[in-house]
């Protein structure tokens, strides 16, 4: 079973629409969303949740049609973190965990209580007196203290210092060791995506650049580095993007397949295949 | 909507001991007064719940959470019901408490009766106008509620010489009027609140 399945989405604002965008997060596994700011990678995760109906195009996550009434029921299995944790800042972590308790049925009281000692978030401190790591961790708590089954996270380790951010990841690791657990991730902080993804979809200016797994990703492209004139000898094909520095040298994103094998080439990371489809795309 | 009334208590818990500081003095020194203000007072904590919700942007998180639109704009009136009817609960025993002690008359039902719907029909009237709008702009309709019914109340007792007792002669029909409103006003809330999602 896919645990997300989103097959040709629109939605139209002023100045922004969504279009056509279709991906499959198979379930167990872990999809990175990446994007610039404004690219529609908020507004899919709240299509994908029901918070926002589309124009045109169907969801469905963990097996149910998001804009079903079964979708509430569903719900239940899921965990949401934002970029913010998005609590009444009035409320301490104590009346936070009594109104997920009341929110949830699976909610784990215990469970809830080992994360708050984990990150050592105080109990009574109001939470507007917490800093950006603690409301966050705050946040991930209460999405992981259901048992949910997936976890939609938005820009959920932006702004964290390393160290807090390295611990998150270390939890969402953890999270997907169950076998049909599966984590849906939009980040600006590609090197995390690399780390933690299995697949990665790319949006731009609102449509989907592409949706594939990491391995194939990085298996399909690579870096190319030389002369102006060994870039003329590749195939139009072949380069994705290429710039050229004012010294007469070309770095270019490649298709590896369509390159000679007399070639030197450079493993691409994330970072670079992204980078260059969106400047390519452009 | 137990989730969602829980919070609505937590955000208002530091604001209900001010009310209730308040409910005495008003109590002590302007009974008639007291009866019809302090529970107009407590229906417009939905509108301080409500504004932090949109402070701490909590409807985007609720969104996405298991509450249906029903539960997110249902909770709200029913947080304000609970509101009024417990200040009203124990404005009449703080009443009953100051006869027994010889300091007044006791509670005058009819006053209560008057406050009660009162304080209904400001919700059913501005909740709406808060969904469509905003808490900022929204609240424009709840001044201008309790401006007509002032303006009403004020009119009244220039042409109608015994307003107690002209209350009392519609007294049973007092209730209907918020009842009315309540039954437009929640499902209008609810349509305002769904195009949030569109």
């Amino acid at each position: 079973m896919n645990a997300i399945e989103l097959s040709h989405i629109e939605k139209n604002f002023t100045g922004f629409s969504l279009q056509d965008i279709s991906l499959t997060v198979p379930s167990g596994s872990i999809c990175g969303l990446v994007g610039e700011n404004g690219a529609g990678k908020s507004t899919t995760i709240r299509i994908l949740m029901g918070a926002l109906r589309p124009d045109g195009g169907s969801a469905s996550v963990l097996g149910v049609d998001t804009s079903s009434p079964e979708f509430l029921r569903i719900k239940d299995d899921i965990g949401v973190v934002l970029d913010e944790a998005y609590f009444p800042e009035i409320l301490n972590v104590v009346q936070v965990g009594k109104v997920m308790a009341a929110t949830y049925r699976s909610w784990d009281k215990a469970l809830y209580e080992s994360y708050l000692d984990r990150f050592e978030l105080p109990r009574n401190k109001p939470f507007s007196k917490f800093s950006r790591g603690m409301k966050m961790k705050l946040a991930i708590a209460s999405a992981l203290s259901h048992h949910p089954r997936l976890l939609v996270l938005d820009e959920a380790t932006a702004g964290l210092d390393p160290i807090v951010r390295d611990e998150v990841l270390d939890i969402f690791y953890e999270f997907t060791r169950e076998e049909d657990h599966s984590i849906l991730i939009s980040s600006h902080i590609l090197s995390d995506l690399e780390k933690l993804c299995d697949y990665i979809a790319a949006i731009h200016r609102g449509r989907l650049l592409f949706c594939k797994d990491k391995d194939s990703l990085l298996e399909e492209f690579a870096l190319f580095t030389g002369t102006r004139e060994q870039a003329d000898s590749l195939l139009p094909e072949a380069v994705v993007h290429r710039e050229e520095s004012p010294y007469g040298g070309v770095r270019a994103l490649v298709r590896r397949s369509l390159v000679p094998g007399t070639m030197q080439l450079e493993r691409a990371g994330v970072e670079d295949i992204i980078l260059s489809m969106v400047k390519g795309a452009k | 909507m137990k989730a969602l009334l829980i919070k609505d208590l937590y955000v208002v818990n530091k604001q209900l001991r001010l009310y209730l500081l308040i409910l005495v003095v008003f109590i002590t020194f302007n009974r008639d007064f007291g009866s019809i203000f302090l529970p107009v007072w407590c229906s417009m904590l939905p509108y301080t719940s409500i504004a932090y919700d949109e402070q701490s942007k909590w409807d985007t998180l609720a969104g996405m959470m298991p509450y249906s639109i029903r539960d997110l704009v249902l909770s709200k009136y029913i947080f304000g019901w609970i509101c009024v009817a417990a200040m009203t609960v124990v404005m009449v025993i703080v009443q009953w408490a100051l006869a027994l002690a010889g300091f007044s008359g006791g509670p005058d039902f009819l006053m209560i009766l008057v406050g009660l719907c009162t304080s209904a029909s400001v919700m059913a009237v501005s909740l709406p106008g808060i969904f469509r709008f905003g808490v900022e702009r929204g609240r424009m309709f709840m001044f201008l509620f309790i401006f007509l019914i002032c303006g009403a109340a004020g009119t009244a007792s220039y042409f109608v010489e015994e307003v107690p007792a002209a209350i009392s002669a519609v007294k049973f029909l007092l209730p209907v009027v918020p009842l009315v409103l309540t039954a437009v006003s929640v499902p209008l809330s609810m349509k305002f609140y769904a195009r949030r999602r569109r």
